[in-house]
């Protein structure tokens, strides 16, 4: 509460009714009964709401919900949004011990596996318009080291049509990345399969991997059959469209969380 | 009459307007937000005027400040609105999502008030229901509610509603896996074809109906909780000693508990059974 006159630049009193206002209208909810605030139920339903506004999510959830137990991996999908994307779907295997993938998280294109294997599967000049919007809104400089390493995936991609990131860690999950087609042949999404060295040997590893992408085979020509059903809105706008102008504070980029950085999907 | 999904959001975020606390422009706004909850498809000034009752003009200023802070998304061909992802941004990605006990929580409170009966919730697992949360009514004689009692999903309401609300395929696979069916009372179903009798009627009643099966002392009702797939997440039952669980007191509970259950379905369906 004593925070937010300051960061809104708004009178205590006026700050004190906001927050009650959301707090009464279940926006806002007390952490552990104390004086500080999280987001409440509301905002959890209107996310989840988002989510399903997106009509290819349930027949991938319907195929690969059971694929994912069966192989014991864990598949995840990402769909464009403009320069962002939204994870729509996130499964985890019989592991109980995961990273936890939260449905509905909004992402830069080049934050974390899924995200970034949608941006290398662009036209160059759409990735290179990527880059030039994403470096006015950032607070440093690390534009180079960002796309040398969407490079690699592009490279990847041109080669076996998809990317393929190792864990830098011995308990976390190896992940291999394809792009989606929508009707239009536009890239509209990502799919990600994830294992862990914990769990598979290398060759039962690459017999998982391998079968899923069998399955996302399959999907994929659903997206191109079913063209407008399982469209989304967003596909066919500009990105610089649907890109909130008036709040920038809305996604402050965190220059840390590159594809390199840590194997996000 | 409850029709829409935004009727019940409505009926969700609906509090008192004379609350010094609440600030009426913000809570338009906010009003206007909430109507897209579980619609999934786009909505447009008109529609959303009718279904808040309010006046075209407020709509539009109100779509045009949640537009202008990334929060909706105007399509362009239509002159509609969705949500916009950058709703995502609202939530803190390192908090959890609710859990069912969660999101059904103040509906617990509510239905016991208003049916003043038990409530208790049923999470599925497996071939079984768990009571995982309830609220007993303060009358001198009331139904226990027993967290954490693990029921077959053949025996007793809330397992029952929950049953019916799975494919046939899946039904068999339970009775293949559990037969021969165990009862608790001389009136427990136990037989196959009298279980599929239950099934549809209570697939065709809309909730299930228990009277001694389980205990000889209780009985109520129940209705499931499907997910946003199509799967269960479990159920809601109101119970209470069975000499007062004659068809009026069904019917009349029924009719106070129904449009909170209502609400609460439309909740529990946006979120999925296994988070």
């Amino acid at each position: 509460m004593a925070d937010l006159p300051g960061i809104l630049d708004l009178p205590p009193s006026t700050a004190h009714r906001a927050l009650m206002t959301l707090e009464e209208t279940g926006f806002a909810q007390r952490a552990d009964n104390s004086a500080r605030f999280v987001a409440g139920m509301m905002v959890h339903h209107l996310v989840r709401s988002m989510v399903l506004e997106f009509p290819a999510r349930l027949p991938f959830a319907n195929q690969f919900r059971p694929i994912a137990k069966e192989f014991d991996v864990a598949i995840t999908l990402n769909w464009r949004v403009g320069w962002f994307c939204v994870r729509l779907f996130s499964a985890e295997g019989r592991q109980e011990a995961f990273q936890i993938r939260r449905l509905g998280e909004q992402r830069l294109l080049h934050d974390g596996v899924g995200p970034s294997t949608i941006l290398a599967s662009l036209p160059e000049q759409e990735r290179k318009r990527y880059f030039a919007r994403v470096e006015t809104l950032r607070r440093s400089t690390d534009a180079e080291f960002q796309t040398e390493v969407i490079e690699s995936y592009v490279r990847q991609i041109q080669a076996d049509g998809r990317t393929r990131i190792i864990s830098p860690i011995e308990t976390g999950l190896d992940w291999v990345s394809l792009p989606l087609k929508g009707h239009s042949g536009d890239i509209v999404a990502s799919a990600s399969i994830g294992t862990g060295r914990q769990v598979h040997d290398e060759d039962t590893s690459i017999e998982a991997v391998e079968a899923v992408c069998d399955e996302l085979s399959g999907f994929q020509k659903l997206l191109m059959e079913r063209g407008a059903d399982l469209a989304s809105p967003f596909d066919l706008c500009d990105p610089d469209q649907i890109e909130t102008s008036s709040t920038p504070w809305l996604y402050p980029l965190d220059l840390g969380r590159g594809p390199s950085s840590k194997t996000e999907t | 009459m409850l029709e829409t999904k935004s009727d019940i959001i409505m009926l969700i975020s609906s509090i008192e307007p004379e609350k010094k606390s609440i600030n009426k422009a913000t809570k338009r706004v906010l009003d206007v937000l909430c109507a897209f909850i579980g619609l999934g498809e786009p909505l447009g000034p008109s529609e959303l005027a009718r279904r808040l009752g309010m006046t075209r003009n407020m709509v539009y200023r109100a779509l045009l400040t949640l537009e202008d802070e990334g929060l909706l998304f105007r399509i362009e061909e239509t002159g509609r609105y969705i949500l916009s992802s950058n709703i995502a941004q609202l939530q803190n990605a390192n908090n959890p999502s609710p859990n069912l006990r969660q999101i059904a929580s103040p509906y617990l409170e509510k239905i016991s008030e208003v049916t003043k009966e038990t409530v208790m919730l049923f999470l599925k697992a497996g071939d079984f229901s768990v009571i995982i949360d309830g609220r007993e009514w303060r009358n001198a004689v009331s139904l226990r509610v027993k967290l954490g009692r693990v029921i077959p999903l053949h025996l007793s309401v809330g397992s029952r509603a929950i049953l019916a609300s799975l494919d046939d395929t899946e039904i068999e696979g339970y009775l293949k896996r559990n037969n021969p069916l165990t009862g608790m009372t001389p009136d427990s179903i136990t037989k196959k074809a009298s279980l599929w009798k239950e099934i549809g009627e209570i697939r065709e009643r809309g909730f299930a109906l228990s009277i001694g099966d389980y205990s000889p002392t209780s009985g109520g009702y129940a209705y499931s909780l499907p997910d946003c797939d199509g799967r269960v997440h479990g159920a809601i039952g109101i119970g209470g000693p069975i000499h007062r669980c004659h068809d009026a007191w069904v019917n009349e509970s029924r009719a106070l508990a129904e449009p909170l259950v209502e609400e609460l379905k439309s909740l529990a369906a946006l979120y999925g059974a296994d988070e």
